[in-house]
């Protein structure tokens, strides 16, 4: 088990470094060549994640969870497009909207499909399409305006308190894949370090949001991640524009990167508290 | 030609009532009184048991031709119970049989054949988690009754290697890969209306 956990987290921090690296070493841009490899790597360290924890699915999966393998790929795919130069904002938008849709669609279908009514279906399909895609945008906005360690250090906290949660509502497997997404987004933060021109957006933006928003709505579609929870952790990125306001917004970076981590650390706390609240029961156990 | 058409009529009378004899009964399963349990080596240490409590199907017993019987049992995989209800919210996620996509396993037999007095081998398609094998299993007739109405009972055992049905969670050290699963069925025939 501890084994399996390593390897979870070893093997997907590898897979993120390896690929920023080699991003960075071929590309005659930097900036463009890290922000591919890091779309790239991240999507990969969670598809590598995926192999360790659970195997690789085929195609399709049976498990709509499962899917989250594939939307990795997807995702880091997008990203190496969208890292590239001359992509119309139309196309890029466009491209967005089916990844966004598609998560929710591929992940969701058998409660859409078989729980829900058809407007109220309809109504979800389409809730959760424009959450995804509001995410999506949010952390693209915030890498846009400030390159370095803070964002990708904040995500790898929101992550980390996911992969708590989502253990919390009895589900182990999502926890220890959001553990290797966490890996790649901590790895993500040290290479900001080396690199300062390492930015997320126009693509691992894409990649964090959309295996994050998929890994919420597996939980709570499927575990026994509480509505509560599953609210704070969409909504705690939005408390990052909080360092951005007045004064705060030209604080040393070192001090703006630590307020950020604990500003999304404080909702993302509290929807992992929520959780172990909803699933408490006088029964002890241990996986 | 009164007594032609009388004979006719006898005869058959007489093909409808043994074909009536010939063909089994049809028995619903008694959810009160049959379990499905499972059991599965945990931590390589013990053996850990669990049950499900919503059983339903039918069991077509055709006893002068086995080969006419055949079952079809559906388990709600919601409805398991071991007893803490945090391992039951662990059985029921995704990391087993992820209850809220997949809701039901079933299996249905594609062939019975007698094999002894009172054993018969079953052979049919068991779908947990989506997923669908063909499964043989010896099932073992343990009692007929008609008190208060018709009953029958069997009982069976499928060993099923779980990664074959997707329930890949933990190594083998952990949960181990074959997972007994044990119908304890008890068939009425229901009261006509």
């Amino acid at each position: 088990m501890l084994q399996h956990i390593i390897l979870g987290i070893v093997l997907p921090i590898l897979a993120a470094a390896a690929c920023t690296l080699l991003f960075r070493a071929l590309s005659d841009d930097e900036e463009s060549g890290l922000r591919r490899g890091a779309a790239l790597g991240l999507g990969l360290a969670f598809a590598v994640g995926h192999w360790i924890i659970l195997a690789w699915p085929p195609l399709p999966p049976v498990d709509s969870t499962h899917w989250l393998a594939y939307l990795a790929l997807a995702a880091a795919l997008l990203g190496l497009v969208e890292g590239g130069p001359g992509l119309p904002a139309a196309v890029r938008w466009g491209l967005r909207l089916i990844l966004a849709a598609g998560t929710v669609w591929l992940i969701g279908k058998p409660i859409l499909q078989n729980s829900m009514d058809g407007a109220q279906a309809a109504l979800a399909l389409v809730g959760l399409t424009l959450g995804l895609l509001v995410l999506w945008t949010e952390i693209d906005q915030l890498a846009a305006r400030t390159p370095g360690v803070s964002l990708p250090l904040a995500l790898t906290v929101l992550a980390t308190a996911t992969s708590v949660a989502l253990v919390l509502s009895y589900t182990a497997s999502l926890g220890q894949l959001t553990g290797s997404l966490a890996a790649g987004l901590g790895t993500l933060a040290a290479a900001a370090l080396l690199f300062s021109k390492l930015k997320l957006d126009r693509g691992a933006s894409g990649v964090a949001s959309t295996l994050l928003g998929g890994l919420w709505i597996s939980g709570y579609f499927y575990a026994s991640l509480p509505l509560y929870s599953l609210l704070l952790l969409w909504l705690s990125p939005s408390a990052l524009w909080l360092a951005e306001a007045g004064p705060l917004r030209d604080l040393n970076p070192w001090v703006k990167a630590a307020l950020r981590a604990l500003l999304i650390a404080i909702p993302a706390a509290a929807a992992a508290y929520l959780a172990h609240q909803a699933n408490a029961t006088p029964d002890d156990y241990s996986y | 030609m009164r007594k032609r058409i009388a004979l006719f009529l006898i005869t058959v009378s007489v093909l409808l009532l043994g074909a009536t004899l010939v063909h089994g009964d049809t028995f619903q399963i008694d959810d009160t009184h049959s379990t499905v349990h499972f059991h599965v080596k945990h931590m390589s240490a013990g053996i850990f048991v669990g049950r499900f409590d919503a059983v339903s199907g039918t069991l077509d017993f055709n006893p002068e031709d086995p080969t006419q019987s055949s079952i079809e049992v559906t388990v709600q995989a919601n409805s398991v119970s071991t007893n803490n209800d945090r391992l039951n919210g662990h059985i029921k996620s995704p990391d087993f049989l992820n209850a809220a996509q997949f809701p039901e396993i079933t299996f249905k037999s594609t062939s019975v054949k007698k094999t002894g007095e009172d054993t018969y081998e079953v052979t049919g398609d068991l779908t947990i988690r989506g997923t669908t094998k063909q499964m043989t299993a010896t099932a073992r007739h343990t009692g007929s009754s008609e008190i208060n109405r018709k009953r029958i009972g069997f009982m069976t055992e499928f060993e099923v290697p779980r990664r074959e049905f997707d329930v890949n969670y933990g190594k083998d050290e952990l949960v181990g890969d074959i997972v007994t699963i044990a119908f304890n069925l008890e068939g009425f025939v229901p009261e006509e209306e």
